[in-house]
Parts: C-alpha cells; structure tokens; sequence
C-alpha cells in the first residue's frame, strides 16, 4: 500500500521533469540526477517526519500527473546512492527493504549538540538523552525530535572526540551526558 | 643489362614471358593513358581506389547529395546510390571500404566516421559540426517543451480547415510532456531516422540533451540537470491529468 502525499508537502518543479523519472546514461547527468533524488527524499521524510523509509510504500517513486514512475532496478539505484552518501542506513542490510533516514548525518549532529551545549552553558554539566530531543531549550535545534538512536550515535562521535562522557540511567532515556 | 636480359629471354622463348614486371609496366602504360577503371582492382591496387575516391567524392557532391541529407550518409545508402548511378562496372563493398581510406589521405573534405556506441559507419562532410548539430536538436527539444506542432501530414487530431502545418496543439489523449524523438528530428532536419537517432545520442553524450525512458521509446529533452532551469515544468503544480 503506498501512502498518499499530503497536499501540504510541496514538490520541487524538477519533479514534474519526465527524464526524471529515468535514470540518465550519461554519468555527468546522472551524477546531478542522483543528487536532486537524494534531496527530495531527505527533505519529504525530514517536512513530515517520517523517520523511516519502506521502500514499496514510498509514493515518491510516482508521479501521476505526468505518468512518469521509476522502475525496480532503477529505485534500487536512487537507494543505493542515498545510502551511499550517509543519509539513510539500511535497518535490514540483508533484503533491503526498510531504510532509517537519518535527518542529519551523525557527524553534522555531533557538532550542532556540542555546539548548542556550548553556546547553552552546559559544559562541565549534565543533560539526559531525553533533555536532548525533546526538552525545553533544544527548540528549533536540528536533533529536537531526533531518534534515540541516531542521538546515541552522534554522542559517541562526541565521546571519541573527547568532548562528552555518557552516564548510565534508569531507562535510556535518562542516561546522562557531561560536555566538556 | 636487365634489358639484355629480357631481350635475350624473348629472343631464345621466340615468345614475350607473362612475368609480374610486364604486368607491372602494361598497368603503368595504361595509368598514363588514364584507363585504370578498365583494369580489375587487383592489378592496379591502390591506383583504383584512389580515382574511387575521387569520384565518390564527386558524386556525393554532385547536386549537394551529401548536403541535402543532413551532410553525412550511412556506407550502404552511398554503396545503393553510387553503384545505381553507375549503372555497370559497379563497385564491390570492398572497393568503398578501401577508397574511404583514400578519401581522408587526399583531403578530399570528406571522410569515414564511426559512431562510438552502435557501430554505424557514415561518410561525413568535414565541416560537419557536431555542436552545432548538437545545439540545434537541443533547440527543437526545448521548443518541444511548448506543444506538439504539426509536422507535414499529421492530421489525427486535426478538424479539417482549423488548424494547419506549424500551428501546435496539445495531444487529446494522456499527458502532454514535450520532448523529441528520433522520427521528430528526421521529418525537421530531412534526414534518416538511423541517422537522427545516432545525432540524438551524440548530443546527449555531449551533455545537450537527456532521456526520457519508457515503454513506448525515447524521447529526448534539453537537459535541464545541468542549466538547473525547471521553471517550465511549474505549470504541472496547478494542472489537472487529463
């Protein structure tokens, strides 16, 4: 079953280009090609927050006003390449078939946390994990409503560059982080 | 002394010796009178191929043969046009071959060309531009882009009496999109399909051009990837599928 587009979601103008729909021969074309797919696909799943990608419900593949869809192989080929170049990680490697979309790459998180730690005076003190993503003060910031998942990444990129240490809590949620 | 010696070897034979050196002065007797054309091209070798060439040439340029059809031709249209015109004495396949390799070495302004991907062989004028080729099919595709116009005859979806040859109208049935395909590109320029569809893949190798895939062939468009230029496409936002 493919989800149905909201009609708030609007569609950038190369969308209704029929050669978009076919994956260009000419790798200098294709080469641009591949990176309008890849924005496209991160910015719908990032205005509707959708965190992950089903590949045979996606309604991105289609476009019927133009009568315009790409092909199995072809999806696969726009897959490959999104995951490629870190913006989604595949949740079943072996059949592909689920992808996770991550918003921001972890190392762009990474830096966007510590940054806002600093400029918030959290170093030398302690946040949750929970604090993180949904907390007050993390309005507007780019990994407010972030997947614990992709945040745990992002912290442990800060933790081998020394810049946080993680505290076990109760639940994960409430594991603690120190900036330093 | 080697005159002697032939001399001597008519005189003791009391018979001229058909030896490969009189073959060699009968056929350069012959040059000289300018019959090689009445000689197999065995015999004369490359002295054959190379007047070929010359004629082939002519004839070519001739009433602007090569011209007309776009300023190159495929080997077998020349092969049938050539050997129908002369009617005898025709010209093997071989023989083409052999004085297309002439064609280039006497800078006759014409010369052998092969298409990279299909293979296809074509005698080509040597002005012959392919970016400008290349940036006039990238033109007919862009003015594609703003309705169908009418090529010719193509009367289906004509009322008689309303509409006429380069008025444009936009298709009854399915979703307009524009773009050109190969028999598009042979009715406009006047030349083969074959011909029109290796222009297109070379214009989109070029990177002029790009491919719109689907059961029903290929159509080409302006490749808008890389002037960034989608604004044209807008109009589907608002539009409903027919």
């Amino acid at each position: 079953m493919t989800a149905t587009i909201p009609d708030s979601f609007k569609f950038p103008d190369f969308y209704n280009f029929p050669p978009f729909f076919t994956i260009q021969p000419v790798l200098a074309t294709r080469e641009k090609q591949l990176g309008q797919w890849r924005e496209l696909i991160l910015r719908y799943h990032t205005d509707l927050k959708i965190k992950t990608l089903v590949l045979h419900e996606c309604p991105l593949w289609k476009n019927p006003k133009i009568e315009r869809e790409l092909t199995g192989d072809e999806i696969r080929l726009v897959m490959d390449d999104f995951v490629t170049s870190g913006h989604g990680e595949w949740e079943d490697p072996q059949t592909r078939t689920r992808c996770r979309i991550l918003w921001r790459k972890p190392e762009q998180l990474a830096s966007d946390i510590y940054d806002w730690a600093v400029s918030n005076g959290y170093v030398n003190s302690v946040c949750t994990v929970f604090e993180l993503h949904s907390g007050e003060d993390v309005n507007g910031m780019s990994f407010q409503g972030a997947d614990e998942e992709l945040l745990r990444r992002a912290l442990g990129i800060l933790e081998s560059q020394g810049k946080c240490a993680l505290f076990r809590g109760d639940t994960s949620s409430e594991d603690g982080i120190k900036f330093f | 002394s080697a005159a002697a010696t032939s001399s001597s070897t008519k005189s003791s034979n009391g018979h001229r010796a058909n030896t490969s050196e009189d073959t060699a002065k009968l056929v350069n007797m012959l040059e000289n009178m300018g019959m090689t054309s009445a000689l197999s091209a065995k015999e004369s070798g490359s002295v054959y191929h190379k007047q070929l060439s010359r004629q082939l040439v002519d004839f070519l340029r001739k009433n602007d043969k090569l011209s007309k059809a776009g300023g190159m031709m495929t080997l077998t249209d020349v092969y049938c046009l050539f050997n129908r015109a002369r009617a005898t004495n025709l010209i093997s396949p071989e023989d083409l071959l052999k004085s297309l390799e002439w064609m280039e070495k006497l800078k006759l302004g014409m010369s052998k060309r092969v298409f990279e991907e299909s293979g296809v062989v074509v005698i080509q004028d040597d002005s012959f531009d392919d970016e400008l080729m290349a940036r006039k099919l990238a033109d007919l595709a862009s003015e594609s882009l703003h309705g169908e116009k009418i090529l010719g005859n193509q009367m289906n979806d004509v009322q008689s009496g309303s509409l006429g040859p380069g008025d444009r109208i936009m298709p009854a049935k399915g979703v307009f999109v524009g773009g050109i395909t190969a028999l598009d590109v042979s009715k406009a320029l006047k030349f083969s399909a074959l011909l029109a569809n290796e222009q297109l893949l070379s214009a989109e190798r070029m990177g002029w051009l790009c491919r719109d895939s689907t059961i029903e062939g290929i159509r080409f468009f302006p490749n808008c990837f890389s002037s960034g230029d989608f604004s044209i496409f807008a109009r589907f936002s608002s539009t409903a599928v027919r």
